[in-house]
């Protein structure tokens, strides 16, 4: 099963992750879900396709009782992100789900209907999360063409969703990144391939150097902490995207 | 077909609704009783410790605190034995609720071409259905079971508390003030699961 951390946490202000799960099958992408709370607010961050829903349902129950989950933020559209969407709204049915409003009329096939959703303008925007200030940042193109990240500016986190992602070995299971170096050969393909805009990816780096991140946070593989954070971003603007490779 | 349209869309997330809310009584139970579990643990150890020292007169205060320790592990192992149980129903819930789903989108598909292949794929699922509804209630019966023997679990906490009550009176003055004390905070502690337990018991067992 998979297990909530705590990754942040100042009174009733706290960032949980959920990670890990060792019974996942292998022909599914592992996915790392955050819960953020504060004063009556809880938000779960790309909450996951259906098949892993038991799983994370059971570790949300550890850190929090899921009935006072208010919001789901989804980064984009994608079926490891979103599909299990008609799951929570069946446990909760007044879960509101902030995306892209792109994705508006799209996600509404996993489920959830017109009310479910907050559409987020290109833009972003600013949330009110029961006092604190959650900021939703474009990260287009990165890899889905209406896509955000969740920057919490009191925490020092940013939620990456794809940006960062790391396809790990399985013995790889530790929750933050020890050897950047290391990690970022596991980074280095899924980038290439997957973030396919140059123009977006250097529009995202400019835009989320000028922010104070203590932690970076993607929906796959470790966390970048402290040094690692900046050491990602230069990585990543000198990395050669768009790139197709004959058999992946 | 329409009402069976019906039954797949409307009812069964109603039925999904209820199991979920009923997984959630469990674990916030459980979280409770093993804060429990883990305070007596510590209060028996220290009991324990203390009842040592205060030589043969607290020998009784000693065993009692010895039996409050095994209670907790007890507990513990009950609650692990809940945990997993519970885990298993999420699965089953979720699973079904997805089968709700796709047979009520089926059903409606089988509706608008009547005779066609997918009356037959709809019964068949049906009948999946039907036999994962029956493996969901034994689950929920499994978890009964449980709840029984936490129950009395329950019940032989508060029967081990009154007698540290007792012997907590054989000590000297000082020894007396000390063990009444732990005494009264094991009888706080059963007293607390007895009542967890009543209440989620009225919860699980009124659908």
């Amino acid at each position: 099963m998979k297990k909530a951390t705590t990754l942040y946490e100042n009174g009733h202000h706290r960032w949980q992750v959920i990670a890990r799960d060792p019974e996942r099958p292998s022909h599914l992408i592992d996915t790392n879900e955050y819960l953020v709370q504060n004063a009556g607010f809880s938000l779960l961050t790309d909450p996951g396709g259906q098949e892993i829903f038991p799983g994370v349902f059971s570790a949300l129950s550890q850190a929090t009782d899921p009935r006072r989950l208010t919001h789901i933020f989804a980064s984009h559209q994608d079926p490891d992100v979103i599909s299990s969407l008609a799951l929570w709204l069946a446990l909760k049915p007044d879960i509101k789900c902030y995306t892209s409003w792109l994705w508006c009329t799209f996600i509404p096939h996993f489920g959830g209907d017109p009310g479910t959703f907050i559409p987020v303008p290109d833009e972003g925007m600013n949330v009110d999360f029961g006092g604190k200030t959650l900021a939703i940042v474009p990260a287009h193109f990165l890899h889905s063409s209406g896509n955000h990240h969740l920057y919490d500016p009191e925490a020092k986190i940013l939620f990456s969703g794809d940006v960062g992602a790391a396809l790990l070995p399985a013995d790889h299971d530790g929750l933050f990144v020890g050897n950047f170096d290391e990690h970022v050969r596991y980074a280095k393909g899924f980038h290439q391939r997957w973030m396919g805009s140059r123009d977006a990816r250097d529009a995202w780096c400019s835009r989320v150097s000028r922010l104070d991140i203590e932690m970076m946070c993607p929906q796959h593989g470790a966390i970048y902490r402290g040094k690692d954070v900046q050491r990602f971003i230069n990585w990543f603007a000198e990395l050669e995207v768009g790139v197709l490779r004959v058999g992946g | 077909m329409q009402s069976l349209v019906s039954t797949a869309l409307g009812l069964d997330d109603l039925r999904e609704r209820a199991d979920f809310e009923r997984v959630i009584s469990l674990n916030e139970a459980a979280k409770e009783l093993i804060a429990r579990s883990f305070r007596v643990n510590l209060l028996a150890l220290d009991a324990m410790v203390q009842s040592k020292r205060g030589g043969s007169s607290l020998r009784g205060f000693d065993e009692v605190s010895s039996q409050m320790r095994r209670w907790s592990r007890d507990l513990h192992v009950e609650l692990e034995r809940l945990a997993t149980l519970s885990q298993r129903v999420v699965v089953a819930v979720s699973s079904l609720s997805k089968e709700a789903h796709l047979l009520g989108l089926l059903a409606r598909a089988a509706a608008a071409s009547p005779g066609g292949a997918a009356a037959e794929v709809v019964e068949r699922r049906r009948q999946a259905d039907t036999e994962h509804q029956s493996q969901l209630r034994r689950l929920w019966r499994a978890v009964d079971e449980v709840l029984s023997d936490l129950d009395q679990l329950g019940m032989m906490a508060v029967v081990l508390s009154r007698s540290a009550m007792i012997e907590a009176s054989s000590g000297s003055s000082e020894q007396r003030a000390q063990l009444s004390d732990v005494s009264q905070e094991f009888y706080r502690n059963s007293e607390t699961v007895v009542d967890v337990l009543k209440q989620l018991l009225k919860v699980m067992r009124r659908t």
